[in-house]
């Protein structure tokens, strides 16, 4: 199984006397695991300032979602535009057709929170099981 | 928004693609064009975004595989399905489409039954509609055309010229057969399908009501959309120059969107 811990050089790490390769970035095999986390990383760059669908996935990638493509980034941002976390505005692209930029609502602040507390007890619980503390 | 496919913007812009580029853009437009069932809102809206993203990518150099993976049909269907659903046009469409096409049906039996039938009824002593074969079958062609249509833009994914010769002459094609159906005196299915009065009348009732609900949410929507449209075209939005890369764009933006230079409060405008 591979996971990701950003900014680290590959490893190996032993986890139940098997060896556990730690790498750089996010791979598809791991969908299920991205599927719980992608809206909520969606929603906190969308936070930061209003946006576009391309630019979001410039972001994912540059922080190591290197697998992601524009097929799986719009549903996300449909599912978040109808959860009204995200509300759209067609506005003007500088190579010509009309653009679609997201920004972020006072309810989608809320989830964000949620899902940031959520994060990290779920990632406090994880590693208590992964990395029990001898 | 108009008919996307005719715009001069549309022609314009789909010049500046190039390469791998726009070999992949002509093949997703004639697919999502002849395949698709959402509506021509939901195909417009598609197009817009995976051009956009096209010509961004193409602009910095991305190669084609990282914005549609490796399948291309695929990603056409995940967007126009995603598309869909922002504008919850797959339930809005079908909540429009049959009672639509209930109505017609029960104009054309009403017709039938009334004016062109041998025995022609009268209210009076009316106790049940008849809607013959021919109607049934007409629909049914109009039905096997989308059905065939879907399986056309699959088969010739990667041939546009022919996927859009074959969907014109398809189309020819289903409109002739079905007109020659609807001839009176040539009853192809010999079937014949009589509705009681009122249950007639209720379904006609109950098909208005949903049909009505459908348009007035169809055009809400397309009310906030020119809404929202006019609004950036009316705007005269002051510009600023990028410090960076010292390109002109609308002063509103919180970076750069050609080098993605994030302005700080500091930096005037």
């Amino acid at each position: 199984m591979q996971y990701t811990v950003a900014g680290a050089e590959p490893t190996v790490q032993k986890y139940q006397n098997k060896d556990l390769i730690v790498t750089k970035g996010v791979t598809m095999e791991d969908s299920q695991l991205l599927k719980g986390i992608l809206e909520g990383c969606v929603l906190a760059i969308i936070a930061k300032g209003e946006t576009y669908g391309y630019d979001i996935l410039s972001v994912l990638e540059r922080h190591g979602f290197k697998e992601l493509q524009e097929g799986t980034l719009y549903p996300v941002l449909v599912r978040l535009e109808k959860k009204k976390d995200i509300q759209c505005r067609i506005g003007s692209s500088p190579y010509g057709p009309k653009r679609k930029y997201y920004s972020i609502t006072p309810g989608g602040e809320e989830h964000l929170k949620q899902f940031l507390t959520s994060y990290e007890n779920l990632i406090d619980i994880t590693n208590s099981i992964l990395y029990p503390a001898n | 928004m108009g008919y996307y496919y005719k715009k001069e913007e549309y022609l314009e812009v789909k010049k500046q693609l190039e390469g791998e580029y726009a070999v992949a853009y002509k093949k997703a437009a004639a697919y999502i064009h002849a395949s698709n069932l959402y509506g021509l809102e939901n195909e417009e809206s598609c197009l817009l975004q995976i051009m956009d993203d096209f010509l961004t990518a193409q602009k910095e150099g991305k190669p084609l595989y990282k914005i549609i993976g490796p399948d291309l049909r695929r990603f056409c269907d995940k967007m126009m399905k995603a598309e869909s659903e922002r504008l919850a046009f797959g339930l809005v469409y079908w909540l429009h489409t049959i009672p639509v096409a209930y109505l017609l049906i029960s104009v054309m039996a009403v017709l039938e039954t009334f004016l062109f039938s041998k025995e022609k009824a009268s209210w009076d002593t009316l106790q049940f509609i008849k809607i013959n074969g021919n109607i049934i079958l007409f629909f049914g062609i109009i039905f096997l055309f989308y059905v065939v249509k879907k399986l056309l833009a699959v088969a010739f994914f990667h041939y546009t010229k022919i996927l859009n010769m074959v969907s014109i002459a398809v189309f020819a094609l289903t409109m002739g057969i079905a007109s020659i159906a609807l001839e009176t005196g040539k009853n192809l299915i010999p079937v014949t399908i009589s509705v009681p009065v009122s249950l007639f009348l209720i379904l006609n009732i109950v098909s208005i009501i949903a049909a009505g609900v459908s348009i007035y949410y169809n055009s809400k929507h397309k009310i906030r959309y020119k809404v929202v449209h006019k609004e950036e075209e009316l705007d005269e939005i002051e510009k600023r120059t990028c410090p960076v890369c010292k390109k002109l764009h609308d002063c509103d933006y919180p970076a750069c969107p050609y080098c993605r230079h994030k302005y700080t409060d500091e930096e005037p405008y």
